[in-house]
């Protein structure tokens, strides 16, 4: 019988998940449903990453972010998917603030206002390190509630 | 990593990536993009700089308002300078809703665009760009422009409260919209998209190298 401290924490850890998973998902499905020019764009904005790798990032980027988000909402490679999306948040936290980002305005790459959510850099780099802490906790719980991972453990 | 596993990630898999291409079919409309290459013009309000056969086409959506535009500007001068019979730019308007002035900015350059001094009034915009978009209304600020710029003053003024001039920036956004413009500046070159100044130059060097022979590149 589940005591009130594990439902508890199964609710939060839960709560984790469909942040962190929601977090990423969306923004892996908006990038998609967008020219990858905008993306690119957005990302040569930081001026950290080689111009020839933009083309290539801009494209692979949103199928990852789109695919790690939904395994971590539907608990699929829970702890691995979780474990990629903590250390991928850290680095874009990172990236904001080696750009000197965080509390500069627009830069001179594009403005971007139309469509979709539009988030500042310091909520961007908030979300960022609340990303990267709910997804090393995830990364290491051995089971987690409602997720494809434990329903397949239960049949094997 | 037993059968079962694999074939649960495959099936997963397989789901989103349906999902998103049948997404993207609905949402993203790839033949539009083509159709805003040349001769989809709007009409005596279009904004075209350059010879009216040039190879090369560019179509910029920008924001008077927006640093990134004032950057291009320099890039898009440079093309024109470079390449003055091989380059043309079609200028339509996409004031970005987080831009406080940005509309009004654009109404003035659409009546200075209607006594054909579009181009002189959209450099002194961009140049000078951090005076007007202060917090205080610019609005006496775009009227000296007008005069620096050579306008009509009588004219400007009364244009400045024509909506037909609204509409058109309404209806160049929205050709924007239809073709996913949601970030400024966009360029299409020849039909195909570039966001930003770096990717213009880049595009417009690499279409120029691939549509015009190298005996007349000189």
């Amino acid at each position: 019988m589940m005591t009130r401290k594990h439902f508890f924490s199964a609710a939060v850890m839960l709560a984790m998940r469909l942040f962190l998973g929601g977090v990423f998902a969306y923004a892996g499905f908006s990038k998609l449903m967008e020219p990858p020019e905008n993306f690119q764009a957005a990302m040569a904005e930081y001026g950290l990453i080689p111009q020839v790798l933009l083309p290539w990032l801009s494209r692979t980027l949103p199928w990852l972010e789109w695919l790690l988000g939904m395994f971590v909402l539907s608990g699929f490679g829970l702890r691995m998917s979780a474990g990629i999306l903590a250390a991928a948040s850290a680095f874009f936290a990172v990236l904001i603030v080696v750009s000197g980002r965080l509390f500069s305005g627009s830069g001179n790459c594009g403005c971007f206002g139309e469509g979709g959510l539009q988030l500042t850099i310091q909520q961007m780099f908030m979300i960022d390190l609340t990303n990267s802490f709910f997804g090393a906790v995830l990364a290491r719980i051995k089971e987690a509630p409602l997720s494809i991972d434990r329903y397949l453990h239960k049949k094997s | 990593m037993n059968r079962r596993y694999l074939f649960a990630g495959a099936v997963l898999i397989t789901v989103l990536v349906s999902g998103v291409v049948v997404a993207r079919s609905f949402m993203m409309p790839s033949s539009k993009t083509e159709s805003t290459s040349k001769g989809e013009l709007t009409g005596p309000s279009e904004k075209v700089k350059g010879l009216s056969d040039a190879p090369i086409e560019i179509i910029e959506y920008s924001d008077f308002q927006c640093p990134a535009c004032r950057t291009a500007q320099d890039v898009v001068k440079t093309l024109l300078v470079k390449y003055p019979d091989k380059v043309r730019i079609v200028y339509r308007h996409f004031p970005l809703t987080g831009h406080q002035w940005a509309v009004i900015a654009h109404q003035a350059a659409e009546c200075a665009n209607r006594q054909r001094l579009f181009w002189e009034y959209q450099d002194m915009l961009f140049d000078k760009q951090a005076e007007w978009s202060l917090p205080e209304n610019p609005a006496a600020k775009f009227i000296t422009y007008a005069k620096d710029s050579g306008l009509n003053l009588d004219q400007f003024a009364a244009c400045l409260s024509d909506p037909s001039v609204q509409d058109v920036i309404t209806k160049e956004k929205e050709m924007g919209k239809e073709v996913q413009v949601n970030s400024t500046p966009t360029f299409f070159v020849n039909g195909e998209r570039a966001v930003g100044h770096i990717q213009l130059a880049a595009l417009v060097e690499k279409v120029i190298a691939s549509a015009v022979p190298e005996t007349a590149k000189a």
